[in-house]
């Protein structure tokens, strides 16, 4: 008797990425460091609009790049609402900021996050950390 | 102390530009189109125990649409306002960043603000409580623009 499982086509899978900052311009980065792979990406330009995003969506996001600095809600606060939230107690999440060195693994475990990538970044910078955690597929 | 913030800066500027613009940049004298052309200038300040202080970034009109373009595509001369302001804003956000963990270990407290950023032809800047100041002016290398970082610190040597 065969027990292996039948086999499926494999096709391309798409990822959707949340990325929440309160500038433009690092969207625009963002958006230019995964242009060549299978994500979607949606975008919130502070925590408050991130959450909104987060717990009306139809599709949860697969990770989160979150900047920590920002107005009306910063991504301190974002991530401590987030992980309160059933079903996103361990959604891979990235930091972002300007306001740090790097930070060591029991500082992000503390906040509640997995990686940390320092502001100025490159785009294969973003890439390596988020592929890290998360395999894309390119287009 | 001056020296090593003046170099501090320097580096966390070029940093930055050749990051996430691709510009090569270098020091210069001060910079006549600095003073009479509109700038979009940045703030971005910084407090903790035993020390405060703002970093203005000064950016020509030119500059920041060049720099837009860079980022945004599309032509430097149709840069919207909103996408320059942000983009100054950011850039100052990073470089003071930068300097702070170059030049301000000493003090673990200290945090940055928000970015400010305003647009204006004259824009003059002074503080009568730093008590260490510098103002730096640069070139983009290759096609030339100008830009320049003042900075004001008060350090409480009794808290340092």
């Amino acid at each position: 008797m065969n027990t292996e499982p039948p086999l499926q086509s494999v096709s391309p899978t798409t990822v959707k990425i949340l990325t929440i900052d309160d500038s433009r311009m690092v969207h625009a980065v963002l958006g230019r460091a995964f242009r060549c792979y299978n994500v979607e990406l949606c975008s919130a330009q502070n925590g408050r609009e991130g959450l909104g995003l987060v717990a009306q969506g139809a599709t949860p996001p697969d990770l989160i790049v979150l900047d920590i600095n920002m107005p009306e809600m910063d991504g301190l606060e974002f991530l401590r609402q987030l992980r309160g939230l059933t079903g996103f107690e361990a959604l891979p999440v990235v930091l972002l900021s300007a306001d740090s060195g790097r930070r060591s693994a029991e500082d992000l475990k503390g906040l509640g996050a997995q990686r940390f990538v320092s502001k100025p970044f490159t785009e294969q910078q973003i890439l390596e950390v988020v592929m890290d955690l998360l395999p894309l597929a390119l287009k | 102390m001056q020296r090593n913030f003046e170099e501090g800066m320097q580096g966390a500027v070029s940093g930055v530009m050749a990051t996430m613009l691709d510009l090569e940049i270098r020091t210069t004298g001060q910079i006549a189109p600095l003073l009479h052309t509109e700038l979009v200038c940045g703030s971005v300040g910084f407090a903790g125990p035993g020390i405060a202080g703002t970093v203005y970034l000064m950016a020509t009109d030119s500059l920041a649409a060049g720099a837009v373009a860079r980022i945004f595509g599309g032509e430097a001369a149709k840069a919207s306002e909103a996408d320059k302001l942000d983009l100054v804003g950011e850039l100052t956000n990073m470089i003071v960043g930068e300097f702070k963990s170059r030049c301000l270990r000493a003090w673990p407290g200290c945090h940055l603000t928000v970015p400010t950023v305003v647009c204006a032809p004259m824009i003059r800047i002074e503080s009568h409580e730093a008590n260490l100041s510098f103002h730096l002016f640069f070139q983009t290398v290759g096609d030339p623009h100008h830009f320049s970082t003042r900075t004001h610190i008060l350090i409480n040597q009794e808290q340092t």
